[in-house]
């Protein structure tokens, strides 16, 4: 067991109610399991939609690390919103980062009243490819039936990246312990298509 | 299944700070536990309250936090342990009892935990609990990280046993909420028998017992002395020590490795810091000559350290004090690594900057033009919109001039855009009604400015009995709005004396706020906010009045109305949209401002986000054209 | 015509200026504006710049001989009355009609005929009191609900924020009774570019006013000396009589007009109009003479109106005698020179009459 870097700084960010608090307990559990220091901290933007969610995940082999990400320290970017991915590349990233994000973008309140416009998405996607390492677009699934949840979608995404050095086995463990039965085989769908979707 | 149940001793599991805090009592074997909610502490009494069947103790969401310390401590007389979480606006309320509890003493472990919040992210205010405890001459532990967490609360309880004293945790919103690895303890067997002799304490004896009380901190120095919550990490013989103590402790050791100081700064870091272990501290001190304090909110441990480095001048010779005072840290809000880094950098006069400045540039240019300040609004469907619109509505109608004090709640948004900056004041709980009375008196001074406070159901319960009650007295010209959403929502709708059920969810009796107004002999009306025409004469008709009275809109706080019911849906018809002309002038989502209505620029109509929309419907209401369309109406 | 104006500008010239009648035609067409009895106050401000509000506003600047010239289709040869086409005495035929009603029971009657005939569909009308001392104002839809809206209320409300919500769902002609102030916004509505449904009012009864009470100095002034659900009619009897009669379920009650005065409402000061120069048919007392209305007859819709319902035995008329209409003259030119004055008064200039714009000739004939 080891990491590339140590503390690993893995930053899940979206808009509220796209369930960034359970992605990050998903991703802390599994790391514990895996014998990790885990620190989770997490950010708030304003509550309800427009306001973006920022949780820290911290990775240590060594000690509890601090709830939160110094500035441009963070090695993994999970952007469940193009425009918060961006945002916390702006205060978080270095020419290292790498980024998971989806391309789905969920408009701010400003722009639903009409006050501003939400950015042409390649525009946005360029900027995090400027600024970033390395870009991985996942796109929600959309094949019909019922939607898959985003947020375990996109960890799985980032469990079949290999970015993290986090067992499978403790991922599947963590969604067990942590989705309640009754979703969980969606959860545990969403998380095959996302682990399907980067592993190469 | 709750995390803090788990009886795997020596497992890892990852755990919330506030979820720690919970395990520690319960691995101390608490039996009685109080809390009012408050950010960031809510989590401890939910946690425990989640398996208080399960471990047969008592947890109850008191009405204040100065009942739910005296019905800890209580508890606590009897020779139960008892704990009792707040943030730190509670501990100013339950301060009087606090200073007087320190002086009777207590008898079983009773801990109070005080959740503060630097930068008063979900406070009305920012401040440093740690005082407290100084000044009431109680034993302080400052947790640094989770495991921690559970460990001192652990430790608190045994401690306060063992003095006889009340025994105070400080935390922080990044400890409470925050998650990180805990290593599970052994959860106890022992069960205590409650029994009660009597305490007094009046008059001179309070002099007696205050002395008595000092004795009783001296023997929490002398524990602290030895205590595994204290330890030092660096160079043997380090010129440069930083002093930290909470989460200090991790930005400091996160701040010295990004600067590559390891060889050559030492960090002290103190979890016991009142009263300050002071052999430990001046042991470790002797070799150092400078010395940066890194701590949250205060410079508490800055000027006890200060005191002590004075006492042993002698002793330790010059030493440099950086912090606070020196201006090399801020004296208020969030501490986090990059400041620390920074501070340590500009006294070391080494380089420091996180990433590439021309990076760091480039990044904030691409960003910039989306940027947009976030405005903090009522959630969709919140019946605190359609009240505030009905009382800016009053005020403009009745056409005195007249203003809101406001309260502490999710209302207290009312300040801002989001209810259409009618909150004049917010203060602290209880205030808006207090301070209406006074504005209500002022007419002998010409001053007839009517004056409407609002606070919400936990609010009136809370505090603001007694300032109703003042008005109804000395006769003051106030109306008082009580936005009844049936739950104390802002901290996550714990329950309260109105909700009709108890900590466990078990039924309990309801406090009517109705009755409660009329037995103070103050006129009472009830309507529903969402009826706003009514709702809007009612308010001008009481405005009319001479006196107090008290109007109550009640309406479910819809957030949590729409997890217990399927939402209606909520629908546009464009064709009977008139977007930007006159009769309209895009009211919806220009002005009433709710998150579930979209304004398209394309087709120049309102849409409704299906998404957000909660089905409340009053948009429907509020429409002038009829085109927003509650599906089945 | 003058660049369009606002909201904004209704609540700074008209409302903070004491010069809103509350009529209501602001009242009703959108969020932003709100009535509570008698105030009228703009709630927030909409951002439009040409808006309807200002618009069909009674006190926004109105020019006499342009609505003239519109409605009657030539400009007013009759300084004190305005145009019409006969001054009468009318009295309804039916006696319960003239017992419920004020004087001679003429606008129950003719409005309930015009609704019965099918001439219009719905009329807009105002309940003198409803369980309190303000009045309400009601989309009558059937002619028999017609007698419970008799009777006079000398308290003004905002009538026509009922027509402009009754406007946005009603598909049939409509038919309103109000004061001068409300039949002028009614026809300035009517001749507003801005889209409205004004134009399906096709029966508009103007009442005679010298003035009406501000709700809240009124209601005090009554607290304590009677309760306002128990009120059953209010009459202000013709002169030397100077009183105001209050008649309750528990006794009559009379007081001093100068003891009423102070509540008048500051815009009655300014006002032009005491026959509703505008209306189609105008209706008052007659002086001295109890149960019989003087009845002005304006428009040939009006009069269309009035010959049908003689024809079928409704009204009944006889000619005013001309002492009557004499003193009618002289009440309504009173008002008008008052109103001059007391508007000069309060722009400091002669040439500066607020709202009214007159036609010079119109002016020399009043001054």
């Amino acid at each position: 067991m080891t990491l590339e870097k140590d503390p690993l700084n893995l930053i899940i960010t979206g808009v509220g109610g796209q369930g960034n608090v359970l992605a990050s307990q998903i991703v802390a559990t599994a790391g514990i399991k895996d014998g990790f220091y885990v620190t989770v901290g997490e950010t708030y933007g304003a509550s309800q939609r427009g306001g973006g969610v920022l949780s820290h995940v911290r990775f240590s082999l060594q000690t509890q690390c601090g709830p939160l990400t110094p500035e441009g320290q963070a090695d993994i970017v999970i952007g469940m919103e193009p425009m918060e991915a961006l945002r916390v590349i702006a205060d978080f990233g270095n020419p290292e980062t790498r980024v998971i994000v989806s391309p789905r973008p969920i408009y701010p309140i400003w722009v639903l009243s009409g006050q501003a416009t939400y950015p042409p998405i390649e525009d946005v996607l360029g900027g995090l490819r400027e600024l970033t390492g390395e870009v991985r677009v996942i796109e929600p699934s959309v094949d019909g039936g019922t939607p898959l949840p985003t947020n375990v979608l996109m960890v799985g995404a980032l469990a079949g990246s290999g970015m993290l050095p986090i067992s499978l086995s403790s991922f599947e463990e963590a969604l067990k312990e942590i989705i309640a039965p009754k979703s969980l085989e969606l959860n545990l769908e969403a998380f095959k298509k996302g682990l399907e979707a980067t592993a190469t | 299944m709750s995390v803090i149940k788990i009886d795997r001793p020596g497992q890892s599991v990852l755990m919330m700070g506030n979820e720690a805090i919970a395990r520690g009592a319960i691995e101390a074997g608490v039996d009685f536990s109080s809390a009012y909610p408050g950010t960031p502490s809510s989590e401890i009494l939910e946690s425990l309250a989640r398996v208080a069947e399960h471990f047969g103790l008592y947890a109850e969401w008191s009405v204040n936090e100065m009942v739910s310390l005296e019905a800890a401590a209580a508890a606590s007389l009897t020779g139960l342990r008892a704990i009792v979480a707040m943030k730190q606006n509670g501990v100013n309320v339950c301060s009087d009892f606090l200073m007087t509890v320190n002086l009777s003493g207590t008898k079983g472990g009773l801990v109070i935990v005080a959740c503060d919040d630097p930068s008063a992210i979900s406070s009305p205010n920012e401040q440093d609990s740690r005082n407290f405890a100084k000044f009431a001459d109680l034993p302080l532990l400052e947790p640094a990280t989770f495991n921690e967490a559970r460990e001192m609360t652990k430790y608190a309880f045994e401690l306060s046993e063992r003095l006889g004293l009340p025994c105070i945790i400080r935390s922080v919103t990044r400890i409470s909420h925050s998650r990180g690895n805990v290593e599970l303890g052994e959860l106890p067997e022992r069960k205590r028998s409650p029994s009660f002799e009597g305490v007094s304490i009046a008059g001179a004896f309070v002099a007696l017992q205050h002395a008595a009380l000092h004795q009783k901190l001296e023997q929490a120095r002398e524990d602290f002395e030895n205590s595994k919550f204290n330890w030092y990490v660096g160079p043997e013989g380090a010129k440069f020590i930083i002093v930290t103590s909470g989460t200090g402790w991790f930005y400091s050791r996160e701040a010295v490795a990004a600067l590559g100081l390891d060889s050559e700064v030492g960090i002290l870091k103190i979890g016991t810091t009142w009263p300050l272990p002071e052999k430990f501290i001046i042991d470790h001190l002797k070799p150092a000559n400078e010395l940066l304090i890194v701590e949250e909110v205060d410079d508490f441990l800055e000027q006890n350290i200060k005191v002590l480095l004075a006492e042993q001048a002698k002793t330790l010779g010059p030493i440099e004090v950086y912090g606070a005072k020196s201006g090399h840290l801020p004296a208020c809000g969030e501490m986090n690594q990059d400041k620390v880094a920074k501070a340590l950098a500009t006294i070391k006069g080494v380089e420091y900057s996180g990433r590439d400045e021309a990076y760091a540039q480039r990044a904030r240019e691409l960003v910039q033009p989306y940027l947009s300040p976030r405005i903090p609004t009522f959630c969709a469907g919140c019946p605190h919109r359609a009240s505030m619109w009905a009382i800016k509505s009053a005020l403009k109608l009745d056409g005195r001039d007249g203003f809101v004090t406001g309260d502490i709640g999710c209302y207290s948004m009312g300040a801002g855009p989001a209810g259409y900056f009618q909150l004049k004041t917010i203060h602290c709980m209880g205030s808006g009604i207090g301070l209406a009375t006074g504005f209500g008196k002022l007419g002998q001074f010409d001053f007839n400015r009517p004056v409407v406070a609002v606070c919400g159901d936990s609010t009136f319960y809370h505090a603001a009995i007694p300032g109703l009650i003042n008005a109804r007295f000395n006769n003051s010209n106030v109306l008082m709005v009580v936005l009844d959403n049936a739950g104390t929502a802002m901290t996550g709708f714990q329950p309260h004396p109105g909700s009709g059920i108890d900590a466990l969810g078990e039924p309990a009796p309801v406090v009517d706020i109705e009755g409660i107004c009329r037995a103070i002999g103050v006129p009472v009306k009830v309507r529903d906010p969402f009826e706003l025409d009514e709702a809007i004469e009612e308010l001008c008709d009481l405005l009319q009045e001479d006196g107090p009275k008290v109007m109550v809109f009640r309406r479910r706080c819809h957030l949590a109305e729409t997890k217990e019911r399927p939402q209606k849906k909520v629908f546009v018809d464009p064709d009977k949209c008139i977007g930007d002309e006159c009769g309209c002038a895009r009211f919806c989502s220009r002005v009433f401002n709710c998150p579930g209505i979209i304004w398209d620029p394309t087709t120049k109509k309102a849409r409704i986000d299906e998404i957000v929309c909660t089905g409340c419907g009053v948009c429907a209401y509020l429409c002038p054209q009829g085109a927003i369309v509650i599906e089945g109406n | 015509m003058e660049a369009g104006k606002g909201s904004t500008d209704l609540e700074k010239e008209v409302l903070n200026a004491g010069l809103c009648t509350s009529c209501g035609a602001c009242v009703g067409i959108c969020p932003y504006i709100k009535v509570v009895k008698d105030r009228v106050a703009v709630i927030e401000p909409c951002g439009i710049t040409d808006g309807k509000c200002y618009d069909f506003c009674p006190r926004t600047l109105t020019d006499i001989s342009e609505l003239d010239r519109r409605i009657f289709g030539q400009e007013r040869s009759d300084s004190s009355l305005g145009p019409y086409i006969s001054i009468e005495m009318a009295q309804a035929k039916d006696s319960k009609t003239r017992n419920r009603g004020q004087y001679g029971g003429v606008v129950s009657a003719l409005t309930a005929y015009a609704m019965s005939k099918g001439e219009i569909g719905a009329t807009v009308l105002t309940k003198p009191f409803n369980e309190s001392l303000m009045p309400t104002s009601v989309l009558v839809e059937d002619s028999s609900q017609v007698l419970s809206c008799a009777g006079s209320n000398y308290i003004a409300s905002a009538t026509l924020a009922r027509l402009n919500e009754a406007m946005k769902q009603q598909t049939v002609s409509l038919g309103i009774v109000g004061m001068p102030c409300q039949i002028l916004a009614l026809r300035k509505m009517q001749a507003s570019k801005h889209e409205n449904g004004s134009k399906e009012v096709k029966l508009a009864i103007g009442l005679f006013c010298t003035w009406a009470l501000s709700y809240k100095s009124f209601h005090e002034f009554l607290k304590g000396k009677i309760n306002p659900s128990q009120i059953k009619r209010l009459d202000i009897p013709p002169p030397p009589a100077n009183k105001l009669v209050v008649v309750t379920e528990a006794g009559t009650l009379e007081f001093p007009l100068d003891e009423i005065r102070e509540f008048v409402k500051p815009t009655c000061g300014i006002c032009f109009d005491m026959t509703s120069e505008f209306a189609d048919l105008s209706v008052g007392m007659v002086e001295g003479v109890d149960d019989w209305n003087t009845l002005i007859v304006r428009t040939p819709e009006g009069k269309m109106i009035i010959d049908k319902a003689k024809e079928d035995g409704i009204i009944e008329t006889k000619p005013l005698p001309e002492a009557n209409l004499s003193h009618l003259r002289e009440a309504s030119l009173l008002k008008k020179k008052r109103a001059l004055d007391e508007i000069v008064k309060r722009t400091g200039d002669k040439n500066n009459l607020l709202y009214l714009r007159l036609s010079d000739a119109e002016l020399r004939k009043l001054r």
